[in-house]
């Protein structure tokens, strides 16, 4: 059941009328069976794991934090870690092309969720092991902390603990309608009017009538990058927008990350929940171990700590290069800010500014072609096109740039596409005060009613394709 | 005390990012200054364990949202010492 179609729509109706009527003792038993149905309708096998997966944390993380001796509670620690990530591992092995298709048919996992809530679990048993914790959960607060829909699909990653305080206090008064509402519009027009819109022209391009001309696939990679942003985003929107329709909140995902102006601050606006996670669970412990070592031991850390980030999306070459390319780029400039003169100081803001935006977003861009690419070959390709200076500009600049960057020039397709244009330039000027304006709690009828006409007669409404955070 | 502290942590800071403008109120953040995030972070920490000769614990790096939590754990250790 995708976020983009009428069946979430009319599904997230009928469990917030019954949200309300309930009394708010139960309100969170109506999350729980309705996150149920939820994950049982996307696919029964899902459904079962991770029911048995989560009664499964839940009783080793108990009986480490009841357990007296020291002894049991490491064994106890390193098995139920190591079965989770195992389960991760196993997961993306089947995924990847290491295993036969024909061995792949036998899978015993289904994609969707998995990666994020296998992340979650681990940090909770970390915290347990590590007695951080400061609440006693029951086995309900801790499945729904796992399978509560509006961030079952792809996140954001929560720490238990916090979000099952949450659970706690559902009331009707916390209920948060207006808010809720226009951040799913929100959402829904990144999604189907703006990412939805650019992935065709990702897709004509990348996949279908791939270039040699340099300059058409490196605008392809500007394109992909926004695509990315604004389909994650989006799906970031109508997640936090679903819980807060039933007065959870959601943790961000995003701080506006295209107008980082290096790939330090990026990284601290990027997949928020992610991030952090890696930052509390494995950066941080490794770096401190290794502190003595000083620089030698962040460059360490930082390298472990994408290389596990690069494999969590998938066990393929390009991701893993993917996310080399991110920990090069952070060490090169984790180096340049130790420097005691660092020419780049001395720049005015006006220049340094725009100077860095634009560094920023190519070099993830170019980290992004690794990314979207489905071989390394298909990614050196690209590469060499645009890097070779008697391919990267286009003989005629009509066909061979503009007819090939459009999908064929229909009236309606270049309306559309023009739109699409429009809205990516308003978000990328003014996408804080859309969200301060959100968060100011005030019913913006401006917006509601403009968002459901843009999406009405903008939005893609066939061949929707689904949120491409979702396949990790 | 918590003065006095606050005014050894301003001189680390100063030194560690070179930068003799930054001023340190309990509610400064990593958002406040340019280079302060989690490359730095453990390395600062470093610095102020060197200064006050004592060492953090994991947990407590990890818990200090501002500098004011900051304050308070250097003047917990340095009281109990």
């Amino acid at each position: 059941m995708l976020f983009n179609t009428i069946g979430f729509f009319i599904f997230l109706s009928i469990v917030l009328i019954a949200f309300s009527i309930v009394k708010d003792s139960s309100k969170k038993y109506v999350l729980l069976f309705s996150s149920l149905v939820f994950v049982g309708l996307i696919n029964q096998k899902a459904l079962i794991y991770v029911v048995l997966i989560s009664w499964i944390n839940f009783f080793i993380s108990n009986s480490i934090r009841q357990q007296q001796s020291k002894f049991i509670r490491k064994i106890l620690f390193y098995l139920i870690i190591g079965l989770n990530i195992l389960t991760i591992i196993l997961y993306k092995l089947f995924e990847s092309e290491i295993v036969p298709k024909s061995v792949q048919n036998f899978s015993i996992f289904f994609a969707i969720g998995l990666s994020y809530y296998t992340l979650q679990n681990i940090g909770f048993i970390i915290d347990t092991y590590k007695n951080r914790l400061k609440s006693i959960l029951t086995f309900d607060q801790f499945l729904l902390s796992n399978v509560f829909f509006p961030k079952f699909i792809a996140g954001p990653i929560v720490q238990i603990e916090d979000f099952s305080v949450q659970l706690l206090n559902l009331k009707r008064a916390s209920v948060d309608i207006k808010y809720g509402v226009q951040r799913i519009l929100l959402g829904l027009i990144k999604k189907m009017v703006i990412a939805d819109r650019l992935s065709e022209y990702v897709v004509y391009n990348f996949d279908l009538h791939p270039s040699f001309i340099g300059l058409t696939n490196l605008t392809v990679a500007f394109i992909f990058t926004l695509q990315l942003y604004f389909d994650f985003s989006g799906y970031t929107d109508i997640a936090l927008g679903s819980a807060k329709l039933f007065g959870i909140q959601l943790p961000e995902n995003f701080n506006f990350p295209l107008n980082s102006k290096s790939i330090t601050e990026f990284w601290r606006k990027w997949h928020i929940s992610l991030t952090s996670w890696l930052s509390k669970y494995i950066y941080y412990p490794l770096s401190f171990q290794l502190r003595k070592q000083k620089t030698i031991g962040v460059i360490c850390s930082l390298f472990v700590t994408f290389l596990f980030s690069g494999f969590w999306h998938g066990l393929k070459v390009t991701f893993c290069i993917y996310a080399i390319s991110h920990s090069i780029y952070l060490i090169i400039e984790f180096l340049i800010g130790k420097m005691h003169s660092n020419p780049l100081k001395r720049l005015p803001n006006w220049l340094k500014n725009p100077i860095g935006i634009i560094y920023t977003f190519t070099f993830i861009s170019f980290s992004f072609i690794f990314f979207r690419s489905s071989s390394f070959k298909e990614a050196r390709s690209i590469f060499k096109s645009i890097f070779n200076t008697k391919t990267f500009f286009p003989e005629n600049y009509f066909n061979d740039f503009l007819a090939k960057i459009s999908t064929g020039g229909e009236q309606m397709a270049i309306f559309n596409f023009g739109v699409t244009i429009i809205l990516l330039i308003y978000f990328l000027f003014d996408e804080k005060r859309i969200y301060q304006r959100l968060n100011a709690k005030k019913t913006n009828w401006n917006f509601i009613i403009g968002g459901i006409i843009i999406l009405i007669f903008c939005a893609k409404f066939v061949g929707r394709t689904q949120f491409i955070y979702s396949q990790f | 005390m918590f003065q006095d502290i606050q005014i050894q942590l301003e001189s680390i800071f100063r030194t560690f990012f070179r930068d003799e403008k930054i001023m340190l109120l309990n509610s400064t953040t990593t958002d406040d200054i340019p280079r302060w995030d989690s490359l730095t972070h453990l390395e600062l920490m470093n610095q102020i364990e060197n200064h006050f000769n004592f060492e953090f614990t994991f947990d407590e790096i990890i818990s200090f949202n501002n500098v004011g939590d900051l304050i308070e754990c250097i003047t917990h250790k340095t009281t109990n010492k």
